[in-house]
């Protein structure tokens, strides 16, 4: 797959060397000549250097065969420009952009951007999850609000505990689908026992999570 | 009419001031505010300090009732987002970009946005100064004159 990345700052960087260790081709487009250099002697030669908003250099980069633009910079004027440009005048398979400030969402999905990711809205639920009292926490809530995926940390007083998944009563709609213990990931049977401080997700609509809550993780008797 | 413009350089400020003198009800958007002070003391119209593409500042500068929404700041980019936020968020038909940099003009055109070509109106005067010193310079005599 080729990938061009547009801003070569840290998330650019970073994405790069992981597209660049899974074997995926790789463009960087960076402005800043010194920055550049440094990425260059970092990961090696798919720095171009220049204003990633530039038709020209957009099209140096090869942006027209490219699989995935994303458009990284610190700029969330930058982003929406390059992605406008990688799907309208480029016609690239699929662009991502970086969203800055998150107040600039609505505007961006009137844009047809298709891919947002704002890196301070993931770190402010990140946070939030941490400093939250809810014992079920939503990972990932799908666009219209029928299931999210939930995480949930087993009790040692949960009825459920040290017993195999087939028997223990969930709740309708709702499925485990991982198990975390002491670190370790297990896709789960029927026949898998969960045990008391297993992390467990599960896909669950909304109405589900008091239910789930008492059963995983009820108050101490 | 009510005219929104965004950037008050040298170029935006020449705008607002001959379109607020014109009796026109103008509104100057700028980051900066010492930009602004370029509207001198006789400019009778609104000012905002913010980003053009920032939705309060936009509300602020009351885009949604303007006739049009003139955008004139010196980066590409920013004018870009500025006139879909004009256009997307606030439903402003008229909205005129300044493009700065000649690779945009073409690029501007195709997605939609209407455009104030400023390379190509430079190069256009240019290049009809140089066909009328062409003209002058060709060794014809002007007429009445002696060799």
């Amino acid at each position: 797959m080729y990938v061009l990345i547009v801003g070569g700052g840290k998330v650019g960087f970073h994405l790069g060397r992981m597209l660049l260790g899974k074997q995926h081709e790789v463009t960087i487009v960076e402005q800043r000549p010194a920055r550049a250099q440094l990425l260059q002697g970092l990961i090696g030669d798919v720095l171009l250097v220049g204003d990633g908003t530039l038709p020209s250099v957009l099209e140096a980069a090869g942006c027209a065969r490219a699989d995935i633009v994303a458009a990284v910079t610190g700029d969330d004027a930058a982003n929406l420009l390059i992605a406008a440009l990688a799907a309208r005048h480029f016609g690239a398979g699929r662009t991502i952009a970086r969203l800055n400030d998150p107040r600039n969402e609505p505007l961006f999905r009137l844009c047809g951007v298709e891919g947002m990711v704002s890196s301070s809205s993931i770190l402010a639920e990140l946070i939030e999850r941490e400093v939250t009292a809810a014992r079920v926490r939503t990972l990932l809530a799908f666009p219209n609000g029928g299931a999210a995926i939930v995480e949930v940390d087993l009790s040692p007083h949960s009825t459920a505990a040290d017993r195999p998944v087939r028997e223990v009563p969930w709740p309708p709609d709702s499925l485990l689908i991982l198990i975390l213990h002491r670190g370790d990931v297990r896709i789960p049977s029927g026949d898998t026992r969960i045990e008391a401080g297993d992390r467990l997700l599960l896909v669950a609509p909304p109405e589900a999570e008091p239910a789930l809550q008492s059963l995983l993780a009820p108050e101490a008797p | 009419m009510r005219i929104v413009v965004i950037g008050c350089g040298r170029i935006g400020a020449h705008v607002a001031k001959s379109l607020s003198a014109a009796g026109n009800d103008v509104c100057v958007v700028d980051t900066d505010v010492s930009s602004l002070s370029r509207l001198g003391d006789r400019f009778r119209g609104q000012t905002v300090v913010g980003h053009g593409f920032d939705q309060t500042v936009l509300e602020q500068a009351q885009v949604a009732r303007a006739d049009a929404v003139i955008v004139l700041t010196n980066v590409d980019a920013t004018n870009f987002m500025v006139a879909r936020a004009a256009t997307e968020l606030f439903g402003v038909r008229r909205v005129s970009v300044r493009v700065n940099d000649p690779e945009f003009a073409s690029v501007f055109a195709e997605l939609g946005l209407n455009i104030l070509d400023l390379p190509d109106l430079v190069l256009g005067q240019v290049q009809r100064s140089l066909a009328l010193s062409a003209t002058a310079g060709d060794g014809t005599p002007a007429p009445g004159t002696a060799r």
